[in-house]
């Protein structure tokens, strides 16, 4: 059983959680304790197994590494740690009217009722491991409320930092009808020995929202990241979504978004660069509920020596939800023979009248290619560097605030060049 | 400029260049004619050091160097450029961002600082003008979705930005209309110069109309079989390559 693995986790959230938590941490503490190791034999565990996984202990925590500063996206930056919130960066070093971010240790009793009707409902239809795990541990909540109409241009970059072996955090995202704004969810690795990270958040978009989120998870291999994001779409609500992930020994995200009323679209692009001996592992369903919605999902990955990717894209149409419209794609590319992908889109389609799209393809950098530019003068690590970028940089196109897309393509070239160097020649 | 002595290359083991002998001073140009399958891209390509085409025996020197022994960037920063009979796609990778790093690499290697980007792109766009392509053709990608004779004027481009020593033109007229292959034309004469050389590999005289030959050469089963001025090529134009057999 896997309850035992995350005891002292479980400890820790039941001491410093406010009161009207900790049901909810009890009920999922019992499930977690009936709740096997997932091995190869779980058909959702399979390719990146949890067996051999413990908690590091808090006692070996060695404090902050050389951690590398946050990078200044001219966005509101927020560091959350244990010990609160700290605005960081060149922002103004407040909140912009209309979003506000508070500890669930500080809700009013009411605010709190709302706040645990709302736990979980996103993630319901999922509730799987991630879920219960993030519920048992739950030490560190926020939620986040964007008002009716409220506009907010300047990103919130929400920077999650712990120096101890563990953290746990749960993430709720209320967004008001009809507003706009945009939220950057941060994960790095602070501590220089073994860690982990556990983080769910929940996004409710209220009719006509609209919501840019961006999950980076740019880690050390010395982190296990295990972490979801589950959304729920009101009527005409849009979704605009970025995952991005390299660097951890293991990363797992399930991504889950319903689309519960009519006329809701998403889009959900995401690049991960492993390379090394690390797993970044993907797990994400899509639910139509409802008619007239639309969504398009592009996953990425250059995937270099030893690593692993693992991509499950899965689209549920219910019955009632014709005239879906979606799309999804998944192409791999692997710069070493030792690397592997597992990729397995699902489409599920219960109603007659929807137009669905599904690929995935794995393919080697081109020979050809590689020739070509050095025909021009270009050494061959440059080359695969440049075609790597190139198989990817499309989907950063996509982020639509500058600072964070010219950011995160840099990150990304920088990676390119670990994952093709020395793994290019015959 | 280039003297390749007696070179013989396989390709998949079987033997395209049969002893090859040829010398190029600067500022020559050499028309390779010859019938299909004689080995006249093989040449190009055995020249650019093109994985799979390997080298039996012979001597290529480039300006004293010994081109054989270079890697296939090291040839081209040292200033020999291939313009590919079929130019290869890079989906994703701008037009723009491969021409900066091709001409950072060359001038990096002959201890130039990288070109700053104001020069570069109009550098960029006057090479885009030349060749008739538009502007939009550096956002794109390398050669993603380019018609055919988009991608040979797209490899002209390179060249005017590369301003290699000697330059090997690989059919670069085939599937050109009659107005692309005088922009080609125009292209080439343009960059002529003392200290350039070109190898012009074609099927056709046509090509020959515009681009004035110093020299035309007749590659046959894998070897140089006849030699000449540029009337070679209307000779053979009129007579056929069956001709030679005869004179052989």
């Amino acid at each position: 059983m896997i309850g035992p693995v995350f005891e002292p986790a479980i400890a820790t959230a039941r001491a410093e959680a406010p009161n009207w938590l900790r049901p909810k941490i009890d009920v999922a503490a019992i499930t977690l304790a009936a709740t096997p190791i997932p091995n190869r034999k779980s058909e959702h565990w399979k390719y990146a197994p949890l067996t051999g996984l413990a908690l590091p202990d808090l006692q070996a925590a060695s404090g902050p590494a050389d951690v590398e500063p946050a990078p200044d996206l001219a966005a509101c930056s927020i560091v959350v740690t244990r010990q609160g919130l700290q605005f960081s960066g060149s922002g103004s070093g407040q909140l912009p009217p209309g979003i506000d971010i508070r500890p669930f240790a500080d809700l009013s009793e009411d605010e709190a009722a709302r706040v645990l009707d709302l736990m979980g409902e996103a993630a319901k239809d999922r509730s799987g491991l991630i879920a219960t795990l993030s519920d048992a541990t739950l030490g560190l909540g926020y939620w986040i409320d964007i008002a009716d109409n409220a506009a907010i241009d300047k990103p919130l970059h929400l920077i999650w930092q712990d120096n101890g072996a563990w953290l746990s955090v749960r993430l709720l995202v209320t967004a008001g009808r009809h507003s706009r704004a945009n939220i950057i969810e941060h994960f790095s690795t602070v501590s220089s020995v073994a860690s982990q990270q556990h983080s769910v958040t929940e996004l409710f978009l209220s009719a006509g929202a609209n919501l840019d989120y961006c999950r980076l998870n740019i880690h050390r291999n010395t982190e296990v990241f295990l972490g979801g994001v589950f959304a729920k779409l009101s009527r005409d609500a849009t979704l605009n979504a970025f995952a991005y992930a390299a660097g951890a020994k293991s990363c797992r995200n399930e991504w889950g978004l319903t689309f519960a009323e009519e006329g809701a679209h998403a889009e959900l692009n995401g690049v991960y660069l492993p390379t090394g001996r690390e797993v970044v592992d993907f797990h994400t369903t899509l639910e139509h509920a409802a008619a007239h919605c639309t969504s398009e999902e592009t996953f990425r990955g250059i995937i270099g020596d030893k690593a692993n990717a693992v991509f499950n894209g899965r689209i549920h149409i219910h019955p009632n939800a014709q005239k879906t419209v979606a799309q999804l794609s998944n192409k791999n590319l692997l710069t070493s023979d030792q690397a592997q992908v597992n990729t397995k889109p699902e489409l599920e389609i219960y109603a007659n009248d929807v137009q669905c799209a599904h690929g995935a393809t794995v393919a080697q950098i081109n020979d050809e290619a590689i020739h070509y530019c050095r025909t021009r003068g270009i050494a061959e690590t440059v080359a695969a560097q440049l075609i790597g970028v190139g198989f990817v940089v499309s989907l950063f196109d996509r982020i639509a605030y500058e600072p964070l897309r010219e950011w995160l393509s840099e990150q990304a070239k920088q990676r390119c060049l670990t994952l093709v160097a020395g793994n290019t020649s015959e | 400029m280039l003297s390749i002595k007696e070179l013989r290359a396989s390709v998949e083991e079987k033997t395209i260049l049969q002893g090859l002998s040829l010398n190029i001073a600067p500022g020559e140009v050499h028309a390779i004619m010859g019938p299909n399958g004689a080995g006249k891209s093989t040449l190009g390509h055995v020249l650019a050091g093109r994985p799979g085409y390997e080298v039996l025996s012979g001597s290529v020197a480039f300006e004293d160097q010994d081109l054989l022994a270079m890697e296939t960037e090291e040839r081209a920063q040292a200033g020999l450029f291939l313009a590919f009979q079929y130019p290869v796609e890079i989906p994703g990778v701008s037009n723009m961002e491969f021409l900066k790093a091709s001409v950072d690499a060359v001038r990096d290697s002959n201890n130039l600082e990288p070109l700053d980007s104001v020069t570069f792109m109009k550098r960029a766009r006057e090479a885009c003008k030349a060749v008739n392509l538009s502007i939009d053709f550096l956002k794109r990608g390398v050669n993603e979705g380019f018609s055919g004779g988009e991608k040979k004027r797209n490899e002209l481009m390179q060249m005017m930005l590369l301003e290699p020593k000697l330059c090997i033109l690989d059919e670069t007229d085939s599937g050109l209309d009659i107005d692309a292959l005088q922009v080609v034309a125009a292209g080439v004469n343009a960059m002529r110069s003392a200290d350039r050389s070109f190898i012009v590999v074609t099927h056709y005289q046509r090509l020959l109309d515009y681009i004035q030959p110093d020299f035309v050469h007749v590659l046959a089963g894998g070897k140089i079989v006849r030699s000449g001025g540029k009337e070679l090529a209307l000779e053979l134009e009129s007579k056929g390559y069956a001709w030679l057999d005869g004179a052989a």
